[in-house]
């Protein structure tokens, strides 16, 4: 196996990672504030991926037009479905909560993918530009792939900067590690947390235009990624971005990898084996605490 | 226990009944449709589609189409039958969705044969389901001609009862473009194949890499990827090394749509790229990619086969053509062929439609369906190639639209 | 975080009355199955088979949400794969029938085998808690799918079929699997005996020991319990519950198929207990005939049938919490008590 196939395996590997990483930055965000495991997570990408593309083939509106038309619209919806469908959960015993979150959840995701499979069909789409491609010896890269990781890092220092510097992400840091003591200081836990669950949602949208640039999209592809997006934050850790970037790219790069040398019938695999190693092996650093 | 208990579950109880009498009585009130042997009343078929789940990208409109057909069939005087004089009786189906589970298409065909009693069923498709359907029409007695179950080894478990119209067979599957392969010039010297991982395309790569290697051509990879892989870098990256003359997609064709844009986007270099499914569905999604591939078809409408104007109808009215959907035609032949088995036994009579379809030979628009003992049938396919963005059919010539371009140009 | 109800006094209080709701289930079950019997006389009267075996899948799929119920009602672990178990005792019932067609020799190896598959995919599965709970039994149901998906000799994703008829000797009598009536009255009595042996179990000390668990955790070990053996035995139990359920399908229908372990099968199981009534046990029979009649009729009246199901689905766990069941068995159980007094 040359070098160069290797190489073009882990280019594309880190490509689809950072998407990963983009996703998981929404699922990090809200489950660290919320404490809500939202199954319906990676089928908002599925959904808004589907949206972008159907805007794309009948108005070909561009796809930054279409980011700022689309990402807005997802954070009302999810901050409406938090306030409207989760948080009278919240008053119910842990155990009914849990049950009664991840039911409504799986069920949203179940009606989201169905309504769109009905309405647009249950078949695979993207935003096909042909950009010009750069040949550095037997490795190719597209121009917009390229555009893709430029954004993907853009956003990342962005959302970086944003938790780090404004008294919104100080409340979410605050919350995520102290959720008492975060209240009693102020940080008043309702509006928060639905912001949150807004911006996480909206989150996810960016990485659904991006990921349509280059990935075919369908309705029922979300629970797949979620569980992905999971995975790199239970390995990252909740509320590390950094940590997940370096997860995300590292699942990527590894399911290009395995492949390459093993089969790409079990690409998808690994997450979920990943996921199963890493909890069994570390489940009391990762224990879930009740909000 | 208590008198209140008691009481308590006596009134439980009388609910309890109540519904279960209602439920009776609505089992009762289903009419009974079908009248074996009647001249009078419709012959219904019952048939399931997989209009939701796994299969559902491969059924568009197919229950419009199945209501048109009976619509067809019954405006052109029905179902001739000798033993009512040669009078035409309509046709009527009973259509469910089988969501492409197994579980629930079993559940619905013993619904049809007890609750809606219908007099025949057609039509079930896939080999997860043509399965476990057959029993049923066993167990029940009602002949079942099924439409896209190409696993020969699922009719070789001594039904008396069940029929199949798959098309193109899989053992047939690629005969002509393998015959084209032979003619051509520059020959291909070597192939690789890219398998969908699913039963039915391993099942075409296993007999056509055997085909190829028989046939001089040096098979130099197989690969196989799951219906859920969106980055095809690493499978792309081993065919750019491998350098194969021809790529042999074995894949349905949803899943292989980012295969076939990573494929251009990596510049692969080959004589030929050829897709096992060809379809319009695949050609909706990824445009101009398409372009120069070859492919398989299993009708076409400048086949003037006995039918092919009825089939043509269908089709048109319906809004779909058999680009669009290549599992159309082995549906279309199921309902067909239980039609021309029913009027060979010249009555509405489930034995004499069983002897009429043992080892029977039926008329077809893409020709004849020639049952072996088994109920399976021997059909091939015809190979086409996408030009200037247009369907053609390009082998074997003496029903060609037009000539193969060779080697194909967007591969160079 | 003490609340009073976690004091000994209180406890045995809160026993009583967890008693008479015991109590008010069995009443409930007897109710269910007279109502069954009413069914079975009057479809075997009209001579009907497609409602019978409707019905006798829907009570398999009732034992297998009993399974889920003891977990979730009981212990407080959501599993997100507990069809793995079902799916399980399926194939392993559908392998047993295809050599010999022995009902009793096929139900005692599904025993056996599921409780040392529950056994050690509960030594996995018990590490975590909470939503990480439902991720390692998706997880672990998910990779088992995909091992029997793809491997040839269990009939990979086309499944397994042409399971033979099977005689179930009963000393007195034998029951065809293939007779409608017999079939159905034969798993009446089976998924109440599962029932039964189910609320015996957790009537026993260890049964509140498993209570404690589910109230607070941390404090059971100081009562002088291992709750992580505790833990892994209510899993090995439900297990084998889901197994011999599972067991039964490929006698009802002739095939096995991987879609019996997927996720729809897990979330089905945990919808059926919701509907019915969370740690009810009663409420798992109750939500899957719900469950099976909804979806038969929906089914067959709409393509949208999934949309439907979810809107469902969501409504129940806004608006009726607790379940049917948790509606109605309050109410017998006051009943009981006015009459016991």
């Amino acid at each position: 196996m040359s070098v160069d196939v290797v190489l073009q395996v882990v280019v594309g590997g880190v490509l689809l990672g950072g998407l990963y990483a983009l996703v998981a930055f929404g699922l990090s965000l809200i489950y660290g504030v919320v404490r809500i495991l939202n199954f319906a997570h990676g089928t908002i990408l599925a959904v808004v991926g589907v949206m972008a593309s159907v805007m794309f083939a009948s108005w070909q509106l561009s796809p930054v037009l279409i980011a700022l038309i689309l990402v807005p619209g997802v954070f009302v919806i999810g901050a409406l479905f938090y306030r409207g469908l989760l948080r009278p959960l919240e008053r119910r015993s842990p155990l009914e909560a849990t049950i009664g979150t991840v039911l409504v959840t799986v069920g949203a995701l179940l009606i989201l993918s169905d309504v769109t499979a009905v309405l647009a069909g249950p078949m695979q789409r993207n935003i096909l530009l042909r950009a010009p491609v750069i040949e550095v010896g037997d490795i190719i890269i597209s121009i917009t792939q390229l555009a893709i990781l430029a954004a993907i890092v853009v956003l990342t220092l962005a959302i970086h900067v944003i938790l780090k510097t404004t008294w919104f992400g100080l409340a979410v840091r605050a919350v995520t590690q102290e959720p008492v003591a975060a209240e009693l200081c102020g940080a008043r836990s309702l509006g928060i947390k639905t912001l949150t669950f807004g911006v996480g949602s909206a989150t996810v949208a960016m990485a659904a235009v991006l990921y349509v640039l280059t990935f075919p999209v369908d309705p029922y592809m979300g629970f797949g990624l979620t569980v992905k997006a999971f995975t790199i934050i239970v390995v990252g850790g909740i509320g590390n971005l950094p940590g997940a970037l370096i997860v995300g790219v590292l699942l990527g790069v590894a399911e290009g990898l395995v492949g390459l040398f093993w089969g790409p019938e079990w690409s998808p695999a690994i997450s979920v084996v990943l996921l199963l190693l890493i909890l069994v092996a570390f489940p009391a650093g990762f224990r879930w605490r009740r909000a | 226990m208590t008198g209140t208990t008691t009481k308590r579950g006596q009134q439980w109880r009388a609910a309890r009944v109540a519904v279960a009498l209602a439920a009776v009585a609505w089992l009762a009130s289903t009419p009974a449709d079908a009248k074996l042997g009647s001249c009078t009343d419709p012959v219904v078929f019952g048939t399931t589609i997989s209009e939701t789940g796994l299969f559902s990208t491969l059924t568009g409109n197919w229950r419009k189409m199945t209501e048109i057909f009976a619509d067809e069939i019954n405006k052109a005087g029905g179902i001739k039958l000798s033993s009512c004089g040669d009078k035409g009786v309509p046709v009527k189906f009973v259509v469910y969705d089988d969501q492409s589970v197994p579980a629930t298409a079993v559940q619905l065909y013993e619904r049809m044969a007890s609750v809606d009693q219908v007099d025949f069923f057609v039509g079930p498709d896939w080999s997860s389901i043509g399965g476990p359907v057959p029993p049923v029409a066993e167990r029940h007695g009602i002949p079942i001609v099924m439409g896209n179950v190409a696993t020969p080894s699922l009719y070789q478990r001594g039904y008396k009862w069940v029929w199949g119209t798959p098309a193109p067979a899989v053992p047939r599957w690629s005969e002509r473009y393998f015959d084209m392969l032979a003619h051509v010039d520059p020959k291909p010297k070597t192939i690789m194949f890219l398998t969908h991982d699913n039963p039915v395309m391993k099942a075409i790569t296993a007999v056509w890499s055997k085909k190829a290697a028989a046939q001089g051509i040096k098979v130099v990879g197989e690969e196989m990827f799951s219906a859920d892989l969106k980055d095809f870098t690493a499978l792309i990256a081993k065919v750019r090394a491998a350098k194969p003359d021809i790529v042999y997609i074995s894949s349905f064709d949803n899943p292989s749509v980012p295969l076939v844009q990573q494929l251009r986007q990596f510049k692969v270099r080959a004589m030929d790229v050829h897709h096992a499914m060809l379809t319009g569905a695949l050609k909706k999604q990824v445009g101009k990619d398409l372009e120069g591939m070859t492919g398989e078809l299993t009708w076409f409408p400048s086949v003037k086969g006995p039918y092919a104007d009825l089939y043509e109808r269908v089709m048109d009215r319906t809004g779909i053509t058999m680009f669009d959907s290549i599992w159309t035609l082995a549906r279309l032949n199921s309902y067909l062929v239980m039609i021309q088995a029913i009027e060979k036994a010249g009555a509405v009579d489930r034995e004499k439609v069983q002897k009429a379809l043992y080892k029977g030979t039926f008329k077809s628009p893409a020709g004849d369906i020639v049952f072996d003992e088994h109920g399976f049938p021997d059909t091939g396919a015809f190979t086409i190639q996408m030009q200037n963005d247009k369907v053609e059919v390009v082998w074997p010539p003496d029903v060609a639209t037009a000539k193969p371009i060779w080697p194909s140009p967007t591969w160079q | 975080m003490l609340s009073p109800s976690h004091l000994p006094l209180s406890a045995t209080l809160r026993h009583d009355r967890s008693g008479l709701l015991m109590r008010a289930s069995h009443v409930l079950v007897v109710v269910f199955v007279v109502a069954a019997l009413v069914f079975a006389a009057l479809g075997a009267a009209l001579g009907d088979t497609f409602f019978l075996r409707l019905a006798t899948e829907a009570l398999i799929l009732g034992g297998f949400a009993l399974s889920v119920d003891i977990l979730l009602g009981y212990t407080g672990l959501l599993s997100l794969g507990h069809a793995l178990y079902f799916g399980f005792g399926a194939y392993v019932s559908a392998l047993m029938l295809k050599q010999t067609p022995s009902f009793w020799l096929a139900m005692g190896v599904v025993l056996v085998a599921a409780a040392a598959f529950g056994f050690l995919t509960g030594l996995i599965a018990n590490r975590v808690r909470g939503v990480y709970f439902a991720l390692v039994t998706f997880g672990l149901a998910q990779v088992f799918a995909k091992v029997v998906y793809n491997t040839r000799a269990l009939g990979a994703s086309d499944g397994m079929i042409g399971i033979p008829i099977v005689p179930i000797e009963l000393g007195v009598v034998t029951v065809m699997s293939n007779a409608p009536v017999a079939f159905f009255l034969f798993t009446l009595g089976f998924v109440t005996m599962l029932y039964a042996v189910s609320a015996y179990l957790l009537d026993t000390s260890f049964g509140r020991v498993l209570g404690a668990l589910r109230a607070n955790e941390n404090r059971v070990p100081f009562l002088g319990y291992s709750t992580h053996r505790a833990r892994l035995a209510i899993y090995v139990f439900a297990s084998v519950v889901a197994a011999l359920s599972g067991a039964l399908y490929p006698m009802l229908r002739g095939f096995v198929s991987p879609e019996l372990m997927f996720f729809a099968a897990s979330g089905n199981a945990v919808i059926t207990v919701v509907i019915g009534g969370v740690g009810t046990l009663v409420g798992a029979l109750y939500g899957s005939v719900i469950l099976t009649v909804l979806k038969s009729v929906i089914g067959t009246m709409t393509e949208h049938h999934l949309i439907v199901v979810g809107l469902i689905f969501m409504a129940v766990v806004i608006f009726l919490p607790k379940g049917l069941m948790g509606f109605v068995r309050p109410r017998v159980a006051r009943l009981l008590d006015g009459g016991g007094r």
